[in-house]
C-alpha cells in the first residue's frame, strides 16, 4: 500500500510536472523517476530478494522477474522433505505476492540469449525485453563428470541438489528401502552449492531410518578430504545415530570413475566397488546455464563480480548474484543469495541515482539439521577488502553446547526458514 | 502573469529538487543494514516463531544488546558472532530503525 502510494507520488512529482512545463532545469529524469527498466533472471534466493528490493528502495523502478518455473521448491528445507518430516508442500512458494504487492512484472518463461551490447534479452517463447540493468541469478548447472555412464538426469541416481520433483524421487527411494539397504551420498569437491548440506542429508536420512529401518546404512563417498562443521556432524553422529553413518574421504577412495544402474553400483578409482539400493550422486557444479552461454564465466566455471556491486566484470550493466558468482570468501548458500540480492539491489539503485555504492558487512548464516530437535549453525561476516569480498570473521556453535543449545538452534533454523522465505515471497 | 510564471517554476524546481534527493537516499544506510536482520527476525522484525520481534525493543534496548553480544557480555546462540561486525554508529543507526518500525 505504502509503495504504491509512494510511486505514485515520486511519478507524478517529477515526470508528471516535467511533461507538463518541459524540462526547465536540463535534470535527465527519464531514468531516475519515470523508472528504469530492470530485468531479473532467476526467481530464488537471489533475483526474489534483488527484484523486490529495487522496488523497495526504488518505488519507481520497472522490475521484471523472469522464471521458468509457476511455483518454487526451496533447497533448504528438502532434506527434511526427503526424511518425511514435512510434506512437500513444506519447501513450496507462489511468486503470485512479488506481482500483486511488489509491483513485480512475472515472466514464466525462459531467456534463451542476451545481447549485452544492445541491453536486449529474447525469450523462448520469442519475444524480446530491453533492460537498463540486468541482474542473473539463475543458480547452478551440472558439468560434465568423469564418471563413466553417469547422467544427472538418470532417476537411478537422483542428485535432488535442485529442489522439487527431484526431492520426491529421493524422498520415494528412502521410503522404499528395505531395512539392511544401504544409501550412498557422494559430495562433488568444492566449491558447490551449499557445502554442509550433504551432511545434514545424512543425518536426516540416519533418523528417518532409524525410525523406519534400523539395520540400515548410509556411506558417504566425498569427493574432499574434510567437510563444513565436521567435528559438529561426526559428534552429533556419534550421540544420535551410532555406527550408522560411515564418511569415506576423498584419499580412501579416490574418487568415483563410473556408475552402473541396473544394480546401482559405484566403482571408485581404488578399485572399489559400493552397492547401495539409494544412490544419491550431487554432481558437481557450475555457474546456472544462461550466464556460461553468456560468456560471463570465467575458467573456474564460476562468474567473476565487482565485490561491491556484483556488477560482471565482462559485461556492463549485467550483475550476477547467488550461486553463480565468484563471491571471494563467500559460502555459496541462500542466505548469502539473499545479502548479495539485497546489496545488488541498494548498488542498481546507487546507479541509477548517481550515487556511491555504500560499503557494508555482508553475512550469512547457515543452519544444519542434525535431527528435529538438533541443529548446528555456521555464520559468516564478510567485508570489502583490497578489492575483494574477504570473511573476516566466522563462528559455529560450540563443540561443547547442552542438548537445550541444539534444539534451541532447530527452533531457530525453522525461524530462519520461515523468515528468510517470507523476505522472498511476502 | 510574470510572478505566477516564476513561482510555478520556483515551485517545480522544489519539487524536483526534493523528489530526487528523496530517491537519493534510498536505501538509507539503516533500511540497508537492517534488511539484514529479517533474513532471521521475520518482515518488519516481527520475529518468526522462536526467533524473538526486535520491532517491539526499545532504542536502548537493541542497542545494549547489539554491545553485549559483540563484547560476548551477553550470551547468544549466533549473535555474537553477527553483531562483532557492526561498528558503534551502525549499531545506533540499526537500534534507531528497528525500534521505529510498527508493531
Amino acid at each position: 500500500m505504502t509503495l504504491q502510494r509512494r510511486h505514485f507520488i515520486q511519478t507524478l512529482g517529477a515526470t508528471g510536472i516535467l511533461a507538463a512545463i518541459g524540462n526547465p532545469i536540463g535534470l535527465s529524469l527519464s531514468q531516475a523517476a519515470s523508472g528504469a527498466r530492470i530485468i531479473v533472471v532467476g526467481g530464488g534466493f537471489g533475483g526474489t530478494i534483488c527484484a523486490k528490493y529495487i522496488r523497495k528502495f526504488s518505488p519507481a523502478a520497472s522490475v521484471t522477474l523472469i522464471e521458468p518455473k509457476t511455483t518454487f521448491f526451496s533447497c533448504p528445507g528438502s532434506n527434511s522433505v526427503i526424511a518425511g518430516l514435512h510434506p512437500i508442500k513444506y519447501i513450496r512458494h507462489s511468486y503470485d505476492k512479488l506481482g500483486a504487492e511488489y509491483g513485480i512484472s512475472i515472466i514464466h518463461d525462459m531467456v534463451s540469449s542476451i545481447d549485452g551490447s544492445n541491453n536486449k534479452i529474447t525469450l523462448k517463447s520469442g519475444g524480446q525485453h530491453s533492460y537498463d540493468y540486468l541482474v542473473l541469478s539463475p543458480g547452478i548447472d551440472f558439468r560434465e563428470t568423469a564418471i563413466e555412464a553417469y547422467n544427472p538426469e538418470d532417476e537411478t541416481f537422483p542428485h535432488a541438489w535442485k529442489a522439487g520433483d527431484q526431492t520426491r524421487l529421493l524422498r520415494d527411494q528412502i521410503r522404499s528401502m528395505t531395512d539392511g539397504d544401504t544409501v550412498i551420498i557422494a559430495p562433488p569437491a568444492r566449491p558447490f552449492r551449499a557445502p554442509p548440506a550433504p551432511y545434514e542429508r545424512a543425518s536426516l536420512i540416519a533418523h528417518y531410518l532409524q525410525e523406519n529401518k534400523p539395520r540400515s546404512k548410509i556411506i558417504i563417498l566425498d569427493g574432499n578430504g574434510d567437510f563444513s562443521k565436521q567435528d559438529l556432524f561426526t559428534q552429533g553422529w556419534e550421540k544420535l545415530y551410532p555406527g550408522m553413518i560411515e564418511w569415506i574421504g576423498i584419499k580412501d577412495h579416490g574418487g568415483i570413475t563410473a556408475v552402473h544402474g541396473a544394480n546401482r553400483e559405484v566403482m571408485t578409482a581404488s578399485g572399489n566397488h559400493f552397492t547401495g539400493q539409494v544412490v544419491n550422486i550431487i554432481p558437481p557444479q557450475k555457474a546456472g546455464l544462461i550466464a556460461t552461454q553468456t560468456g560471463l564465466a570465467d575458467d573456474s566455471g564460476w562468474c567473476p563480480v565487482k565485490p561491491d556491486s556484483f556488477e560482471s566484470t565482462v559485461q556492463k550493466n549485467i550483475y550476477v548474484i547467488g550461486d553463480s558468482c565468484q563471491a571471494g570468501d563467500m559460502t555459496k548458500t541462500g542466505h548469502a543469495a539473499n545479502s548479495q540480492g539485497k546489496v545488488c539491489a541498494a548498488a542498481i539503485v546507487a546507479a541509477i541515482t548517481g550515487r556511491p555504492i555504500m560499503d557494508v558487512t555482508y553475512n550469512m548464516s547457515i543452519y544444519s539439521l542434525l535431527s528435529p530437535k538438533y541443529a548446528i549453525s555456521l555464520s559468516e561476516n564478510y567485508q570489502l577488502t583490497g578489492g575483494r569480498i574477504s570473511k573476516v570473521s566466522s563462528d559455529s556453535s560450540a563443540l561443547k553446547a547442552k542438548k537445550k543449545t541444539r534444539r534451541k538452534e532447530a527452533q531457530y533454523a525453522a525461524g530462519w526458514y520461515k523468515s528468510i522465505t517470507d523476505d522472498m515471497f511476502k | 502573469m510574470k510572478w505566477t510564471t516564476i513561482s510555478i517554476v520556483t515551485l517545480v524546481m522544489l519539487v524536483l529538487l526534493w523528489s530526487t534527493s528523496s530517491m537519493a537516499q534510498n536505501p538509507s544506510r539503516a533500511e540497508l543494514l537492517a534488511s539484514s536482520c529479517f533474513v532471521c527476525h521475520g518482515q518488519g522484525a516481527k520475529g518468526a516463531l522462536k526467533i524473538p520481534p526486535l520491532n517491539d525493543l526499545k532504542v536502548s534496548d537493541i542497542k545494549e544488546s547489539m554491545i553485549g553480544f559483540k563484547s560476548g557480555e551477553e550470551r547468544s546462540t549466533i549473535m555474537g558472532i553477527i553483531a562483532k561486525e557492526y561498528s558503534r554508529e551502525d549499531i545506533i543507526l540499526l537500534a534507531e530503525y528497528l525500534a521505529a518500525l510498527p508493531d
